[in-house]
Formats: C-alpha cells, structure tokens, sequence
C-alpha cells in the first residue's frame, strides 16, 4: 500500500478513528494488527518474513541481555540472521550475476570454457518491502542492548517497534530506545498533534505527488530512457530534476510517515534537514537521510575504528562506510561506485577542512559569507552531478548522460517539457510555501509581533476549526490538480 | 471540610484547555468567509498554473454527450494542450455552416483519436490535413481551396457519429466524410438489452429480426428524462462546468481514480447505488427499451458503417473509413476484412493503417500511450492525402473506384 494512493486514504483514517474510540489497553494491538495488514497488503507472504525476524530479535535480545559468556555469541547470531536474511534477498542475484560476469571475463581472456549456458543463473527472489530498513532496526537493537541498553520486554511493543506502519516501508530509521520511551505512556488525543500531523502529511504528498512523480514522469524517467535525444540544456534539466525528484519524493515520503506516527501521539525522528543548504559533503551526510547517516556512523564507522585511529585508517574507514552505504541502497555496481566517490570525497573534505583551520589567511577566509554561499553551490552542484551515477542504470550510461551535459547541443523536448507542464508553477509555489514557513518560524522564535492582518490570519488559523478544515481541503484540491495521471511507488521502496 | 480528589491521570493532565464555544452565526459567518477565500484563491491559482480546464462536455439528450462550445481546455492526462473548442463546440477553428464558393470540405469524425487533445490544436491530423491539401493546391494550377472540419469527440462510438452525421455535419456539406475507427468503437455501438442500467447514456444500436438497423435510445431517455436541463442540479452542473476550474479538477480526479483505483470504483459503486435505493428506486431495475436479443457488435458496426455511407451518397458526400491498428491485430484484421468487402458493394473507401503503422520506422513514436503522438498525427494526415489524392476522392466531379479500394 503507497502513501500516496487512495487505499492509504482509506485505511488511514479508519485506523485513526479506531484507535480513539477504542480504550486504551487495545489501541496498541490495533497499531500492531494496522501495520501488518499494511504490510501484507502488498505480498502477504513475507509477513511471516517480518514476523520471524522480530521473533528472532526478540528472543536473541533477550538472551543477550541475561547471559553472562555468550553475549557475543548471540550476537552475531542475530546480526548474521538480519545480514542473512537481507543479503539473500537483496544480493544473492547480484551476486550471482558478478560471479557470472567475472567468470566470462575469464574465459574471453584464457579461452577456457567454464559453462556451456552464457545465460547467467538467478534465482526467482522477489525483494521484500523495507527490509534494508527493519533489517538496521533490528541490527541496531540486538547492537544496543549488547553494548548494555536494556532490552524491550513486552513482546508486543517489541513487535510494534518492528513493524509501525508509518516508519516500516522506507523509514526513517527508528531507535528503539526513543520508540520504546513513548509505548510506556499511552498517547493522549491532541489537538496540536492532530493538526501537525495533516499538515505534514498534505505537505508530503505535495512534495511526493505534485513534484517528485511530476519530475519523474515528465522529465526524469524520458531524460534516462533516451540519452541521444538530450540537448545540452535538457542534459542539465534532467540532472537538477533527479536531484529535486529524489529530496521530493523521499522526503515526502518521510513527512507523510512522520505526520500519520502523529495522528496516533507517536513521533519518529526526521530525516531531512534542508540537505542543499550543505557547505560541505559531510555536512551534506549530516542532513541527508539523516537515520541512515547516524545508523552507519554508529554501527558501522565508529565500529571500523572511526575518527579514533591514525589518519589512513580514517580515511579507510569513511571509504568502506560510504561504500557499503552505496551498496546498501542497491544491488548493483553503480551504486557501490556512487559510494566510493562519497567516500574518497568525504575523506578529502575533511583533510582540507583540517588544512585550511590550520592555514592562517584560509581559516579567516572560511568564515566570510561569500566562501560560504560559493561552497553551499558549489557543493549543491557536485551532488547533483554525482547523483547522475546514482540514476542512471549503469556506470557506462551514467557517463554517455555526462557526455550529454558537457557538450554543446541544441535544446531538445525536455526543456519544451518542462516549461508547458505545471512544474514551475509547483515549484514556486512550493518555494512560496517554504519561505511562509520560515518566516513564520522565525518570528515565531523571536517572538515578534506579527503585522495586523498576519495576525488575524495566524488567531483565525488557531483558534477557527472551520478556517483550518477548508484549509486542509483547499490544500488537498490543490494535491489533486497538480498530481499526474497515476501515482509512481517511492524511489526508496527499492532499497 | 476536607474534599478528596482524584489524582491528575496522564490524560487530565495532558488534556489541552478548552477555548469557549463560539455562537453559531459565527461559526457560520467564517465558514461563508474562508469558503469564499478558498474558491477565489484556488480558482486563481488554477487559472494561472492552467490546470482544471479538461471538464469540457455536457449532457446531450441526443448523442448522450458532446463538447461546451468555447471552453478552453487544457490537457495534461496524456500528452499536453491548451486550446479553446471553437462557437459550436469542435475541437476546430471556426468555420462557417455555410460552405463558401470554391471550397472543397473534407469532414473528420470520429472520437478522442481525432479530437487530438493530447497534442496542440495545428498538430492534429485535421489541421494537418488542411495544411497540406492547400499547400499541394497552390504548387499546382489547382484553385481550389480546402477545408477540414473537425467533428471528433471523446469516447464517441460509431452510434454517435451516425447520429451526430445527420444532427450536425450534414449542414457544413462535407465532399468527403473521413470516420476514423478502431475495434474498440465497435463494442460501444451496441448494448446488452438485459444490462441496460449499466451502460452509458447514449444512443445504440441493434439488428431486428429482420435485419433492420434500428436505434434504441432508452438508456439516455432513462438518464435524462425531458426536461432535465431545467432543475437547479443540472443547471448548477452545467455551469460549473462552464466556469469552475475546481469542478473540472474533481471531475478529472474521479475518472482518474475510477480507471485507476480499483478500492475507489467499487466505493464509489457502492454510493452510486445507496443515492439510487434512498431516491426510492431499485438499483437493480433495467430501464425500459425495445426487446431483441444479445447483438453482435461487429455485424452492426457494419450495417451501421453501410447506412452512413448511404446517408453520406444522399447528402452528396464521400465515406471513407480509417481503421487504426488494434493491438490484438485479430479483431481489427477481421472487421477490415468485412469492411473492405462491404465498401466495395456501398461505395466508401476503407483505408487500413495497420500495415503502414507496423512499416513505419519509427513505429513506436506514432503513439504516446495510447493516443496518436504529433508524429502520428502527421502519419495519419499525410497517409490520409494520398489515399484521398491517388483515389480521386477530392478531384472535381470524380466517382471514386470500388476497385481502389486499398488497404495502405
């Protein structure tokens, strides 16, 4: 079930008002009955592939929580069923197709016949939906409550932790210390959460259906189909509109996750934080799938050694962090060479952040506004055009998209696209609805008194049901009329 | 005294302070205010972002439905275009009913093939068509002048266009009638006499038992009942659908979630039949209509095809027939079969696109998804010319051949 389709709009409400008409002690349940049937709306069989993994957690972590000598053992018990599980899914075709590759390679060379078939052997595995995500849930748990975190107890909470609705397709990664925090009170109905949570939701489908699908649909998906017909203009335009697709479509995603966890008292952290305002690639790291950074610093990075080591193995462990990070997202080469390139630039930018706090004209340099805004573009721009690699199907398409973009060709349909669809009315209105935000945050944090028909405004907002209702159906019509014909699934479903 | 109270439990405690309950002419005077707000604000931001403008049709007691003279319509669910529907409600650029002196018309019918919306107005076949039939005009020492009218309309089956010959184009003396068909047009001529209540209002079809054409209007005398135009529902329908762009961008969510959403068809199946039990009727009674058995849509495609081809020969114009190609190929190879054998005996021409689509080289940039692409368009109007040309369809006082019949 997408979020963004209407057996969402359907299934979402009828839980929410379940969930506040039923007492107390059944609400639980019912959020843990609503996420499996979300899940296995899709593929009921790997229910049971969820269910046994939060069986196998669950009882692990408890033992090892009480043992004494075999904490470790346990352990690796359950992170190599969690990696096993997620590699048989995700890599073992992958895998498969390198040896398979490799093997050729070989035999073109030496002109030894190893098999008769050049077709390459796979397996029917289909992937199941959100495993790269419960999969670091889980890891991350059994890790936590190794390290001394007491374990979860109830096995429904634990259940619950693993399979939440809101956060189980494409997170945002969840710790379950703080989850686990907010099962032992039972949530209360709130207004301000109410009202938080419809406006984040509306604020993702925007995001998701008006500008992420419209981009892919329009100018992404034909832009990568069809390399030869790209100008150099459409080249660009194709390379910015995955950029802005995959933030839209992704943190949509997130917003909408984050505001239904909210419709039932329930927060899960963010994951984005204005990601193109990065002066740096590390900072980039720091904003951008915020609980998959901090989940592979954690249990990943610092693990490998992290910062505490000698400056080689710093760089190496940044390297095989962003790497495996890469492959995470993916079972294919492109994506791991995506994450070597993070990695070898990760580890530059921080030599040069380290030169340059050192270099006495340079470290002065760094604090003035201009080399600021220059480094938040320059850095804007290098992460769009490494995205390419991201995209594109393979490493070789990836370069003939790069030779499109760096030579001189006259515009083709992309741009005419472009400027006839309602993109750049969408996009404005987005950037208008942005700039509203911040500056309502921000005297909202200085607390300034806000201008007369402002205020008026904001009091009619707060205190009018009416007002906020017609609002939150205007905001839905406005959805419905910038929203291409048929809903595309999230970009981050496949990883 | 002392007095005893309860604890604060987590929910009083978290419980938010009720504000005081507002009287209700206030809570009515700000819902009139923010509604007002809301509808101005999205009917300008619709109309500046361009969207809301595909709800282009209304009722036709006749033909079931057809297109609201002057609407500007814009198309964005396949393809793009932002075009106005001409003073009589064509896709088209004006023409006079009149025809002028020297002028040689050629009319094209048909539905959402020809109606072209998924590419600009001058990139229709239609225009197209016109375009190069007086470009060709002029290089030669030809004086004739050539117009293409544009009678398409979405969703419109052979049935309809029959009807809509007489109703609307036989005024504008067309030279020639071009139909643009494809097997799909052919199931929609016809309707199940057991099933009426779940087909469209239009009008159909059948073959008595004496193999006459007869024409059974029942289910759009069933929907709109004389007279209908006039309550203040359809009047209200009508002009939203005139004016609003909101009603058009909840018209156009509906079809899209009706094609695409299974969970919302069957919802909505649901309403559709509680309105009709809470008006008093039974949901499951068949509206009234002439008794015949079960038809075959082929058969009276095909007397249908013949009876316009007579109706064209008596209003002293051509028939020509444009399959376009069915995915399936079976079907279509049959009806093209049977066609070019009953244009023979009737005196239309039939003009096949299978082959010259299947041949083409860039076969697969004919369509977008499913409607014709500007290249496709120009395919169609280019094959269509020289059919019309090597045929002598559009040359002065000339019969055009049985024997050309010929599939391209």
């Amino acid at each position: 079930m997408l979020f963004s389709s209407f057996n969402y709009l359907v299934f979402l409400p009828i839980v929410f008002g379940l969930y506040w008409v039923l007492p107390d002690k059944f609400r639980k349940p019912l959020l843990l009955l609503a996420s499996y049937f979300f899940y296995m709306s899709w593929l009921p069989k790997y229910g049971l592939l969820l269910f046994g993994l939060t069986i196998a957690n669950y009882f692990l972590g408890l033992l090892i929580s009480k043992s004494v000598d075999r904490k470790k053992l346990f352990l690796t018990i359950a992170v190599s069923i969690n990696l096993g599980c997620l590699c048989f899914f995700k890599y073992t075709n992958f895998l498969l197709d390198s040896l398979w590759q490799g093997l050729r390679g070989f035999t073109q060379v030496t002109g030894v016949t190893l098999a008769q078939t050049t077709n390459t052997p796979m397996f029917d595995i289909l992937l199941p939906l959100g495993i790269s995500f419960f999969a670091f849930e889980f890891i991350h748990y059994v890790v936590d409550v190794y390290k001394g975190s007491p374990p979860m107890r109830n096995f429904f909470d634990f259940a619950l932790f693993g399979a939440f609705f809101p956060s189980q397709i494409a997170g945002p990664i969840k710790r379950f210390q703080d989850f686990s925090k907010q099962l032992i009170h039972p949530p209360v109905f709130s207004k301000q959460d109410f009202n938080d949570g419809v406006v984040l939701i509306l604020q993702g489908l925007f995001k998701k259906v008006c500008l992420g699908d419209m981009l892919a649909q329009l100018i992404v998906d034909p832009g990568y189909a069809n390399p030869a017909a790209l100008g150099t203009l459409d080249a660009w335009i194709v390379f910015f509109a995955f950029t802005f697709q995959v933030f839209f479509d992704f943190s949509g995603y997130t917003d909408i996750g984050r505001g239904s966890a909210l419709l039932f008292g329930y927060r899960v952290p963010e994951n984005f934080n204005l990601p193109f305002l990065s002066a740096n690639f590390l900072e980039i790291w720091r904003r951008w799938h915020i609980s998959l950074s901090t989940w592979l610093r954690d249990y990943l990075y610092i693990p490998l050694g992290g910062s505490h080591c000698s400056a080689w193995a710093q760089r190496r462990n940044l390297f095989l962090t962003m790497a495996l990070g890469g492959l995470w997202h993916g079972a294919a080469w492109h994506y791991v060479f995506f994450g070597c390139i993070q990695g070898v630039i990760l580890a530059t930018t921080r030599d040069w952040q380290k030169y340059t706090d050192k270099h006495p004209t340079l470290s002065v340099m760094k604090k003035s506004p201009w080399w600021h805004w220059s480094a938040v573009v320059a850095t804007f721009w290098s992460w769009t055009v490494l995205l390419v690699i991201f995209r594109a199907p393979s490493v070789t398409h990836a370069f003939s998209m790069y030779a499109k973009g760096f030579s001189s060709s006259p515009a083709g349909e992309i741009t005419t696209t472009f400027m006839t669809s309602t993109l750049p009315v969408t996009l404005v209105l987005y950037g208008l609805y942005c700039i509203t935000c911040a500056l309502a945050n921000r005297t909202i944090e200085k607390e300034q008194a806000l201008p007369a028909v402002a205020g008026w405004v904001a009091n009619a907002w707060k205190q009018s049901v009416p007002a906020r209702a017609i609002a939150y159906t205007a905001m839905a019509v406005v959805i419905l009329a910038f929203a291409p014909g048929h809903v595309q699934p999230f970009v981050y479903f496949q990883f | 005294m002392q007095t005893i109270t309860a604890p604060p439990t987590n929910e009083t405690k978290n419980r938010e302070p009720r504000a005081p309950r507002k009287p209700l002419w206030r809570s009515a005077v700000e819902v009139v205010i923010c509604l007002m707000l809301a509808v101005f604000a999205l009917e300008s931001l619709f109309a500046i972002a361009g969207v809301g403008g595909q709800e282009f049709m209304q009722i036709d007691h006749k033909l079931g439905t057809k297109h609201i003279p002057n609407k500007q319509v814009i198309w964005r669910m396949e393809g793009f275009s932002a075009d106005k529907l001409n003073s009589f409600g064509y896709r088209d650029i004006e023409h006079t009913v009149a025809k002028p002196l020297g002028v040689k018309r050629v009319a094209v019918m048909g539905d959402s093939h020809s109606e072209g919306l998924q590419v600009p107005l001058q990139d229709t076949y239609a225009r197209r068509l016109e375009e190069s039939l007086n470009d060709s005009a002029h290089k030669t020492a030809d004086k004739t002048n050539y117009e293409v009218l544009n009678f398409a309309c979405s969703g419109y089956s052979t049935a309809q266009e029959y009807v809509q010959f007489s109703q609307e184009v036989v005024p504008y003396k067309p030279d020639v009638t071009v139909i643009l068909m494809h097997w799909g047009n052919t199931t929609a001529n016809i309707v199940d006499p057991n099933k009426r209540r779940l087909a469209q209002p239009r009008p159909y079809f059948y073959l008595d038992s004496e193999g006459a054409l007869k024409e059974d209007d029942s289910v759009s005398d069933w929907y709109y009942k004389p007279g209908a135009e006039s309550e203040p529902l359809a009047k209200t329908i009508a002009f939203l659908q005139r004016h609003s762009r909101i009603y058009g961008v909840l018209c156009q969510t509906d079809l899209a979630l009706n094609i695409n959403e299974r969970l919302y068809w069957r919802l909505r199946g649901a309403v559709q039949r509680g309105i009709t039990m809470a008006q008093g009727k039974n949901h499951k009674a068949e509206p009234p209509g002439p008794a015949y058995v079960e038809q075959d849509a082929t058969e009276v495609t095909e007397a249908l095809v013949v009876a316009l081809s007579k109706e064209c020969a008596k209003n002293g114009s051509k028939l020509v027939i444009m399959l376009l190609p069915d995915p399936s190929g079976k079907a279509s190879e049959k009806l093209s079969k049977e066609l070019t054998a009953l244009g023979a005996q009737n005196s239309f021409g039939l003009l096949d696109l299978s082959d010259a689509f299947k041949t083409h080289p860039a076969s697969k940039d004919l369509f977008l998804r499913v409607h014709l692409s500007s290249q496709g368009h120009k395919f169609v109007a280019d094959t269509l010319q020289s059919f019309l040309q090597q045929n002598g369809y559009l040359s002065a006082n000339s019969e055009p051949l049985a024997a050309q019949q010929r599939q391209l």
